[in-house]
């Protein structure tokens, strides 16, 4: 149950509107709300929250800091990306940098709820743009060493079908799997994603001979 | 290149030997030829004076060159006759002394002077030989020298060494040319001058610089053997005009000008011209003025290309130089009944000029298409000989042991010849080659703003390159090339940097070579692809920048148009929506991802799906498109508003249970079909409902085709031409 959340955007209305749609899917959830990377900060300090929804563009830096900060302090929070125009290079690194979801402003308000009560459900959202641009990171990154986690076939698969525009039940039907286990491999693959951008610095410092 | 085949003879003999083979077994035939030579005079009995010719006409002892020769004999005694014992001496005659009996003007003259030549060596040839002598007071007196069995080699004139030294050089630089060139006809030419040379030289330094006399018989083949070398000489420099640069006459004329040079000289063996000068000299004269035609019909012909003519002019005025000295020194004044003007041996010094002029045409105009490269086998091959030469003279000229005489000479050649070596091929090689920073200057160059600052930066890099002591702006010129045999060089120019001319290399210490000119259109080159990227790159951000402004023009201003004067607030939240969606796709696509067809498509279809699942609608999908397409970003936008429109329409009016989308593409064109399984709507609604207004309104401007009927729960039916995408990630 998400029973307290925190919603860092930087415009007023789009802040309201996201209040709004927040409490419409979790209606006994504590909103509370920053305005900037500092003001988020505090509020982290002060509060645990179960999921947070972080605006990338901010006017003090940018919601990676807060995502990677999330990350570090209380990595149960659930993080999710909120962007109205998030290029999708923007939205990777996010997901690479420990977001477990992302949700773009522009949608009704309805369809935005709904993918909130299905991430709070375990249920990622991931858009056939966004599988494609994953595929690509993984692709750029090749192993490293034993201990870089690579794509499992499935995974792969599993990828390969919504990056075609499937959403998860018409992938479980095709795959011939339960819908959750979509799920569960949308997070791993979300958090291999954060392993193979460590291990995709790790080998642009080796290539820089920085080790 | 010629490396890579074999030479005429190589052909005949079925293998391909290396341009160092070629190399090494000419250096072969000169050590034999040589060898011969030394041999030959070595071993002729030796008296051990230098005799030569008083101002009366009389022999005289010009010096002694042993010093156990009779102690009253001193150098200016006339010796008048020789002797042995018990036999009537023979009297001297200024015709014994003759260097070379080709000068004698008759035949007969000529046979009188060998059978004397024969009588004389017959004495020389005795343990004792008894000289008829007169001192300086003109006082009769005899003495008795024994002749030794050989003859020393420091006793050699200077003229012996010039000969075998230009007859063997001769013949290794058209060696060089030829293992360099072996298909090369005209290379073939050049090493037949050589050999002729070679041979000629030889065979004459024994006899012109024997002390005496040699045997008739001996004396008799040398001179052939002479006369061969010299016509072969005449004849394969005329051939070599006659291939080189074009060949200008048929194949059968070479044939012709070696048969004729045959007869010649059997015809002279047979005594049977008029006189011995003209049967000696005559085809001599006869070839220069031939070689003098070819050289000037070549140098027309070659009129239109000037590197070739400078060339050809270089070269043949060598040539003309190198031959015209022995014609006129030698040749003409005996034709004309005059005393020869030098010796033999220092007017071969004087062939060798043509050589010398050779190898400074292929340093300078890549003469026989050779570039300086050439010399690295020719320095390199110089090297070995110099080795040779100088043990060979620690040993014999010395007397040095063999071991320690080999050692100085290689440390002789490694200490003094392998720097000078290095140092002549730096100076040939003229000048640095073109580096990374001289990359990255050209570079900067490009990327600074047009006008005086980057002319400027131009001049300097070229007068750092070249340092030439004018630099001015020329005429149109389509490449770099010399001016005036490499007085100036033109540098064309690109765009913004205008022609320039660079007069006088070096601070007027040296001409442009062609290897100039090439680096010089290097420079150009490399200056001329960074300009055109620099253009290219702005011209690649103009486009784009073109593109980003069409888009959000016609999407999504049109959208915010839309929405301005839409007064349905739920229909105003939708095209918002939409607008955001397009304005995300522009701006992903302005990260140079690039729209393909597939991902627009899949997109879509989720974005669909969720839509319909969200009104418990079933979505039906099919889009049979190949995933390298690309479309621009007019299509997708018309694409995706269709979908949306039908997708909301159903969603809202239809009261349908599943809406079937199938998109194929065939031939450059997209179709698209629409059906929901609602009840669809009457025909008026076609023209009153605003969305389908919008769908026939977007197929049409993107030259589409639609058909819409609602008869039968809602159709839509499209097809579109496709464009395909400019930006294409």
């Amino acid at each position: 149950m998400v029973e307290r959340l925190l919603i860092v955007e930087d415009v007023a209305e789009a802040r309201a509107w996201l209040v709004s749609v927040a409490q419409n899917a979790f209606a006994h959830a504590r909103i509370t709300t920053a305005q900037n990377v500092a003001e988020a900060c505090a509020q982290l300090q002060a509060d645990d929250f179960d999921m947070a929804l972080v605006d990338l563009g901010l006017p003090d830096g940018s919601g990676l800091d807060i995502i990677r900060r999330i990350g570090q302090r209380s990595p149960r929070t659930v993080c999710i990306v909120t962007t109205v125009l998030g290029e999708d290079a923007h939205i990777v690194s996010a997901l690479a940098a420990g977001a477990q979801g992302y949700l773009l402003k522009g949608q009704p308000a309805e369809q935005l709820s709904r993918q909130l009560v299905q991430i709070e459900h375990g249920v990622p959202a991931l858009s056939p743009t966004i599988a494609r641009r994953i595929m690509e990171h993984f692709q750029r990154t090749g192993p490293i060493d034993n201990e870089t986690e690579q794509l499992t076939p499935r995974e792969v698969e599993v990828l390969t079908l919504i990056a075609k525009g499937l959403r998860n039940s018409d992938v479980a039907i095709a795959l011939g799997l339960a819908e959750t286990t979509i799920a569960t491999h949308i997070k791993t693959i979300y958090r291999k994603l954060g392993i193979s951008s460590r291990a995709e610095a790790a080998l642009h410092a080796n290539r820089m001979g920085l080790t | 290149m010629a490396l890579a085949s074999g030479s005429h003879s190589g052909i005949l003999l079925g293998i391909r030997p290396s341009p160092i083979v070629i190399l090494t077994a000419a250096l072969g035939i000169a050590l034999l030829a040589t060898g011969i030579s030394l041999y030959l005079v070595a071993s002729q009995s030796w008296l051990g004076v230098k005799l030569g010719l008083d101002t009366d006409g009389a022999v005289v002892i010009e010096s002694l060159q042993r010093a156990d020769i009779p102690i009253q004999i001193m150098p200016g005694d006339r010796l008048q006759a020789i002797g042995f014992p018990g036999s009537e001496p023979i009297a001297l005659q200024p015709l014994d002394i003759t260097e070379e009996p080709d000068t004698l003007e008759t035949y007969d003259l000529l046979n009188t002077f060998l059978s004397r030549q024969e009588a004389l060596s017959t004495i020389l040839a005795q343990p004792i030989v008894v000289l008829h002598l007169r001192n300086a007071r003109d006082e009769p007196y005899e003495a008795a020298v024994s002749p030794t069995d050989g003859r020393a080699l420091s006793s050699l004139p200077p003229e012996y060494w010039i000969q075998i030294a230009v007859g063997i050089a001769g013949m290794l630089i058209g060696a060089w040319i030829l293992a360099l060139r072996r298909r090369d006809a005209s290379a073939l030419c050049l090493f037949l001058t050589g050999l002729g040379l070679m041979i000629s030289a030889l065979a004459s330094s024994i006899y012109t610089t024997r002390e005496l006399a040699i045997q008739g018989e001996l004396f008799r083949v040398l001179g052939f053997i002479n006369q061969s070398g010299t016509y072969s000489f005449g004849a394969a420099l005329i051939c070599l005009f006659l291939n080189y640069p074009n060949r200008i006459v048929p194949r059968g004329v070479p044939l012709l000008i070696w048969t004729v040079s045959l007869i010649w000289i059997v015809a002279n063996q047979f005594q049977l011209f008029p006189s011995q000068a003209a049967g000696t000299y005559g085809l001599m004269a006869i070839d220069f003025a031939l070689i003098g035609i070819c050289i000037a019909i070549q140098i027309y012909l070659s009129r239109k290309n000037p590197l070739a003519r400078a060339a050809l002019g270089w070269f043949g005025l060598f040539v003309l130089c190198g031959t015209g000295v022995f014609v006129f020194a030698i040749a003409a004044p005996l034709l004309l009944g005059l005393e020869p003007g030098m010796s033999q041996g220092q007017a071969f010094g004087i062939i060798l000029l043509i050589y010398v002029g050779l190898a400074l045409g292929v340093a300078r105009y890549r003469l026989f298409d050779l570039g300086t490269w050439a010399f690295r086998l020719g320095t390199y091959f110089l090297g070995a000989l110099l080795l040779i030469g100088l043990d060979a003279f620690l040993i014999y000229g010395v007397a040095i042991e063999r071991a320690p005489a080999f050692g100085i000479a290689l440390l002789t050649v490694a200490l003094i010849y392998l720097p000078f070596r290095d140092y002549l091929g730096r100076r040939l090689r003229g000048g640095e080659a073109l580096n990374s920073s001289r990359f990255r200057q050209i570079v900067d160059i490009a990327l600074t703003r047009a006008g005086r600052e980057q002319t400027g930066e131009w001049h300097r890099l070229l007068n750092d390159y070249f340092n030439p002591l004018t630099l001015e702006s020329a005429d149109w010129s389509a490449s770099a090339a010399l001016i005036d045999d490499g007085l100036a060089l033109m540098i064309p120019g690109h765009r913004t940097l205008e022609p320039l001319k660079l007069s006088y290399a070096n601070g007027g210490r040296r001409l442009f070579s062609q290897q100039d000119a090439e680096r010089a259109q290097e420079l150009i080159d490399l200056m001329r692809h960074a300009l055109d990227s620099r253009d290219a790159h702005e011209q690649g951000v103009k486009q784009e920048r073109g593109r980003i402004a069409r888009d959000l023009h016609d999407n999504i201003g049109a959208q915010l148009l839309r929405t301005l004067h839409s007064n349905d607030p739920q229909r105003k939240d939708a095209i918002v929506g939409e607008t955001l969606a397009d304005l995300r796709e522009i701006i992903s696509n302005a990260q140079g991802h690039g729209i393909g067809l597939d991902e627009i498509l899949a997109e879509l279809r989720f974005e669909t799906d969720e839509r319909l699942a969200l009104a418990g609608l079933h979505l039906e999908w099919a889009a049979d498109c190949s995933s390298a397409t690309a479309v621009s970003a007019g299509l997708a936008h018309t694409l995706r508003s269709i979908i949306r429109e039908a997708a909301s329409n159903t969603i809202r009016h239809a009261r349908a249970t599943g809406l079937k989308v199938e998109i194929s593409e065939r031939q450059n064109r997209i179709d698209l079909l629409i059906i929901d399984d609602g009840i669809g709507f009457p025909d008026e609604t076609l023209q009153s409902s605003r969305g389908l207004n919008n769908i026939n309104l977007r197929t049409l401007t993107h030259g589409g085709s639609v058909a819409i009927s609602g008869r039968n729960g809602a159709r839509i039916e499209a097809s579109f031409p496709m464009e395909r995408s400019a930006v294409n990630g």
